[in-house]
């Protein structure tokens, strides 16, 4: 799921901005996206299971859920002119062609400022049935 | 400890188990009926009433029982439409195909072991016809169930 991720952002990404094959780690105490400004850092996927349909044959059908996390590091003070191209243009990773099967796929942002960067994190969640 | 019926699920010969044949099938062939989420079985004995004079309470005698097994499936391909869809045998018609060909069926469902262990628990068979299939699937729930029912033309034979 990263690597599809990884090549639908450099596909898509915008003017300006970068796609990372590296993982967000931390280097030098802080992980790899705050020294890498207006550069995406897509995390591994963690799987979430729950279940769906419990059968008396134990044929337990279960819903797995991928949640893949995306971060971008942009200049606080001033905002990069295609900021919300950028965000429109992840969160339409939704819509990948290459990303099939899944009955629910949602991409959640949100923002924190830390010292004088803009941090973006997307959550990007794919569901799909297992049986 | 009491002598508790409790299938365990996917545990041979302790697991819930329902199996279904043509009543016409001189073959005998049997379809298990995997992935049941629930069983009812229903044995309702209809009742007459009259009142008399002399009794304050009102008399009832039993009359008839309205027999049927209710229960709901995750459906699978091969059982619910069968190897060919229609035929004279259950593994051929599947659960859809002896509805809509509308055979009576021999069922035979055994209620799971109790606390004993080994294969202790009851089965419960009787003949009937298949009704009720009502497959539905939606997006937050992207497998198809359905609901059947075996309504009964007979009693209960416990063995």
């Amino acid at each position: 799921m990263r690597d599809i991720i990884i090549t639908y952002l450099k596909a898509n990404v915008v003017t300006g901005f970068g796609v990372s094959d590296k993982l967000p780690f931390n280097q030098n105490g802080e992980p790899l996206y705050l020294q890498n400004l207006k550069s995406l850092y897509v995390n591994q996927p963690t799987v979430e299971q729950e279940p769906l349909f419990d059968t008396l044959d134990a044929q337990a059908i279960v819903t797995e859920t991928t949640i893949v996390e995306c971060y971008v590091v942009t200049d606080a003070k001033t905002l990069p002119s295609n900021y919300d191209e950028l965000v429109t243009a992840v969160k339409g990773v939704r819509q990948a062609a290459t990303i099939l099967g899944y009955t629910a796929k949602e991409v959640d942002t949100s923002t924190s400022i830390v010292d004088d960067t803009l941090v973006t994190q997307f959550v990007m969640e794919f569901t799909k049935v297992k049986t | 400890m009491a002598n508790y019926i409790y299938p365990a699920p996917g545990v041979t010969d302790v697991e819930a188990t329902l199996k279904l044949q043509i009543q016409a099938d001189s073959g005998n062939n049997v379809l298990t009926v995997p992935s049941l989420q629930d069983i009812t079985v229903n044995a309702a004995n209809d009742t007459f009433q009259w009142t008399q004079l002399d009794e304050a309470a009102k008399k009832t005698i039993a009359t008839t029982s309205t027999n049927s097994l209710s229960m709901n499936l995750v459906m699978n391909t091969t059982t619910f439409f069968g190897t060919a869809g229609t035929g004279t045998t259950a593994t051929a018609a599947g659960i859809m195909g002896m509805s809509t060909q509308k055979n009576l069926v021999e069922f035979e469902l055994y209620l799971g072991d109790d606390s004993t262990g080994g294969t202790a628990s009851k089965t419960l068979s009787g003949t009937g016809y298949i009704t009720g299939l009502a497959p539905t699937v939606s997006a937050d729930s992207p497998v198809w169930v359905s609901p059947i029912t075996i309504s009964m033309d007979s009693d209960y034979t416990i063995t």
